[in-house]
């Protein structure tokens, strides 16, 4: 299963995603973050002590966070915004230890984190470059690169127009399926 | 004399952005600025006040925790709105400091990334940021808790005369600070970090094999 979690704006470059994984027959979930509600993680350690392992805000994450833990491909879409991922794209991302390993590992003579539990994180993010200069793409590359580092995972950074052209479309689904 | 606005974007008061940003304030009061901090947290539902502290402000220091590998998303959402009042932004210097629990400075550089892409589209002088590894050791207490509390110390001294001169602070400020270590330490750091966590979930009952509630909830 694919998981597409997506900040549009005024763009579909997610659901036109979606559309090419199911005209390929790869199972595949839509999330829209429009009208989705994540509530900012405060780092109150409640996922620790008191649900071990669940938030315990009662928000939109109460659906999402299953769906992505159960996805084999988590796959973001956000407007790159100052080099980063968008605010509504973040506050998915900034609780996503929910569903990782919280032990530490060394990878390439450093320390790292145990990345996604009970399976390798496999994540890949397309960026959308409109209004953006061409340092915030190599900044969003850098991010993302640290992201696999962090995380152990395995995956692509993408940056796409205001649409995505079929090739890339076609790439990226070949690129999943390999992985 | 600068009026030298200091911004926690921690959503804790009392954490380690907070120790940071109290030894930059005191630094930068000794120096005879006017020196503020303000928490970004308690104003997330109306930012008047804190939009009236940037116009106001010759200076922004921006001090936060790292979540996977940058600011937490409330930081984006501050610097967007910032974006969309263009009239209080006026050549103001911004310095970041992010602190992070790795140690390296390339896990958590990322944030200060997003700080100078904000300043180059909108109108702000970036005059450099301050990468603190192994912050969540810390958890509030002071920096002289950490291994390498007196080089830290020193930098980020260092750091605090650029903000005091107005002059870019060079990266090489807080790489001098960061901890070097072999591989193999890292990984008895590890296995001792790990053995950590797990005795600390079993004392309070937690079972350190259970299904994630995801995973269990319909």
């Amino acid at each position: 299963m694919v998981t597409i979690i997506a900040d549009e704006g005024k763009n579909c470059i997610g659901i036109e995603l979606y559309q090419g994984f199911l005209s390929k027959e790869i199972p595949a979930e839509y999330i829209s973050l429009d009208n989705v509600e994540i509530k900012p993680c405060v780092s109150c350690g409640g996922c620790t002590y008191k649900t071990y392992g669940k938030c315990t805000v009662r928000d939109d994450g109460d659906w999402i966070y299953p769906k992505v833990i159960r996805s084999d491909v988590l796959i973001f879409v956000t407007p790159i915004t100052f080099g980063s991922y968008s605010f509504k794209v973040k506050r998915v991302y900034d609780k996503i230890s929910l569903i990782m390993d919280r032990h530490y590992f060394v990878e390439n003579k450093e320390l790292v984190k145990g990345g996604k539990l009970g399976s390798r994180f496999k994540f890949f993010t397309i960026g959308n470059m409109e209004n953006c200069r061409k340092e915030e793409l190599e900044a969003f590359q850098k991010l993302f690169h640290e992201n696999l580092v962090i995380t152990r995972g395995i995956g692509k950074c993408y940056i796409a127009d205001k649409s995505l052209s079929e090739e890339m479309r076609n790439q990226i689904i070949e690129e999943v399926k390999k992985v | 004399m600068k009026n030298i606005l200091l911004l926690n974007v921690s959503p804790r008061q009392n954490g380690t952005s907070y120790v940071l940003l109290s030894m930059c304030q005191d630094y930068l009061l000794k120096k005879g600025h006017l020196c503020e901090i303000i928490h970004l947290y308690p104003n997330l539902n109306n930012l008047i006040k804190l939009r009236e502290a940037v116009d106001k402000a010759d200076t922004l220091v921006l001090c936060g925790p790292c979540y996977i590998n940058t600011y937490p998303a409330d930081t984006i959402a501050l610097l967007e709105e910032l974006s969309l009042h263009r009239e209080i932004l006026h050549r103001q210097s911004l310095y970041g400091i992010i602190q992070g629990g790795m140690p390296y400075p390339h896990t958590h550089e990322s944030g200060l990334s997003l700080l100078e892409m904000f300043c180059k589209k909108c109108n702000v002088s970036y005059k450099g940021g301050f990468v603190m590894g192994l912050g969540a050791i810390l958890n509030g207490q002071p920096i002289t808790k950490l291994p390498n509390s007196k080089k830290m110390i020193r930098q980020l001294q260092i750091f605090f005369d650029y903000i005091d001169r107005d002059e870019e602070a060079p990266s090489k400020v807080y790489q001098v600070a960061q901890i070097k270590v072999p591989s193999f330490i890292y990984r008895i750091m590890a296995v001792t970090m790990n053995r950590k966590i797990d005795k600390d979930l079993k004392s309070h009952g937690i079972d350190i094999k259970q299904k994630s509630p995801y995973l269990i909830s319909k």
